[in-house]
């Protein structure tokens, strides 16, 4: 879940309040969930929405930069950078595009659990991560590019 | 590809991505390298996302630790104040719920001592294989509540009991070996799970030489001995479940005699 949040909300700090929204609408929810869906799926849809809620407050706010963690000393520069450069392209994403991403590659969720836990029918999962693959292997060969999915 | 565009589009590739690629697909990627390349390209930038650390930074763990402490919290007044209005299936989401917590609190002290990514559930294979179902622990679920729940307490017990570690196998990566607890208790889930799940429902079947089935043989045969072997009895034929560590999961496989079938991918 804190995955999902980091990689969804793209900041430390608006991670770990998704989080903590997340673990308690769990909490909150467990004597509702009547078992028709996978309790990870279950889960994993309280996160995304918790992490889109924390998003779309952060758009009302001034932006914090300067965010990105430096990495692990021991961690080759290399590493470092791919893991930057990574976390920067999936930040340059639309939200909606970023956590069907998220959830695809970084989770490794199959195309059928990403449509429950979003909620959207597969052919518009599919459509999203394509796109989503698509600026986001635009962007990590280009950085400095403007091209981005920025709509839904 | 279009009359226009005689490459692959974003769908396509994507799809080509995933290793879905229809006829029409494949016979283009046959002959052209420019497309080739560019489903090359998409990988390796796509491994960059997987390679990402999903524990929170030094900086935010405090944070999280909070977020992890108010959760707790909550539980035991929620569950007072709803005590009477209980399902049973809530009951088994509760039990699930306090494993997830506890999973993600063994992730953060993981992530803290140098770990990597997070305990996500056991979902798709890289193959494109889908799970059935098992009960998985961390972010992965126990059957969506609706299986018992005592290969959660397997899959807690493993991780948290890092020191019982009688009679198991050594373990890749960052998992520890099963204990001996454990294994009994994943041994009978397996059996309870492959007896439960017939040929209509097993979605991830695949023929021998899938690729699925060549890295089960790989690890059979290879420097990695299975964490767990379990003889079982699969869709009439006899076979066995083969249990590897792979990274920060266990993977079984069913093996018979003519097919092999990923199972799932369990988290714990």
């Amino acid at each position: 879940m804190y995955a999902v949040c980091r990689r969804v909300t793209g900041s430390d700090a608006d991670a770990a309040d998704a989080l903590q929204n997340a673990l308690v609408a769990v909490v909150r929810g467990l004597p509702g969930f009547d078992g028709r869906s996978r309790f990870s799926t279950w889960a994993h849809r309280i996160a995304v929405n918790a992490a889109l809620d924390e998003v779309r407050r952060r758009s009302r706010r001034p932006v914090a930069t300067g965010d990105l963690p430096d990495g692990d000393p021991d961690e080759s520069i290399e590493r470092v950078a791919g893991r930057l450069d990574a976390d920067a392209a999936l930040r340059r994403l639309s939200p909606e595009h970023r956590a069907a991403v998220v959830l695809r590659d970084v989770c490794d969720l199959d195309y059928a659990e990403i449509a429950e836990v979003l909620q959207l029918p597969a052919g518009t999962v599919r459509s999203r991560i394509a796109r989503g693959r698509a600026a986001l292997v635009s962007l990590l060969a280009d950085p400095g590019t403007t091209k981005a999915v920025t709509t839904g | 590809m279009t009359m226009l565009d005689p490459h692959l589009d974003v769908d396509q590739l994507s799809a080509a991505v995933d290793g879905e690629r229809d006829a029409a697909v494949a016979a283009h990627l046959l002959h052209c390298a420019t497309c080739r390349e560019q489903v090359e390209t998409w990988k390796r930038s796509l491994g960059q996302l997987r390679a990402l650390d999903a524990g929170p930074s030094p900086e935010a763990k405090p944070a999280a630790d909070r977020a992890l402490a108010k959760a707790m919290a909550e539980l035991p007044r929620t569950a007072k104040r709803d005590r009477r209005r209980m399902s049973f299936m809530s009951i088994a989401a509760s039990v699930a719920a306090v494993f997830l917590v506890a999973a993600v609190v063994v992730g953060i002290v993981e992530a803290g001592g140098g770990g990597g990514g997070s305990a996500s559930s056991g979902g798709a294979s890289s193959g494109g294989a889908a799970s059935i179902g098992a009960p998985s622990h961390g972010a992965g679920s126990a059957g969506g509540g609706e299986s018992a729940s005592g290969a959660g307490g397997s899959g807690q017990r493993s991780t948290a009991g890092k020191a019982a570690t009688s009679g198991g196998t050594a373990a890749s990566g960052t998992l520890a070996p099963l204990a001996a607890g454990d294994k009994s208790i994943l041994t009978s889930e397996l059996r309870r799970l492959v007896k439960s799940h017939g040929p209509s429902r097993v979605p991830a079947r695949t023929p021998c030489d899938h690729k699925a089935k060549r890295l089960a043989a790989a690890r059979v045969t290879g420097p990695t001995p299975a964490t767990l072997t379990v003889p079982v009895t699969y869709q009439g034929l006899r076979g066995r479940v083969f249990v590897f560590s792979h990274g920060r999961r266990y993977v079984a496989f069913v093996l018979r005699s003519t097919s092999c079938d990923l199972l799932t991918t369990v988290a714990f």
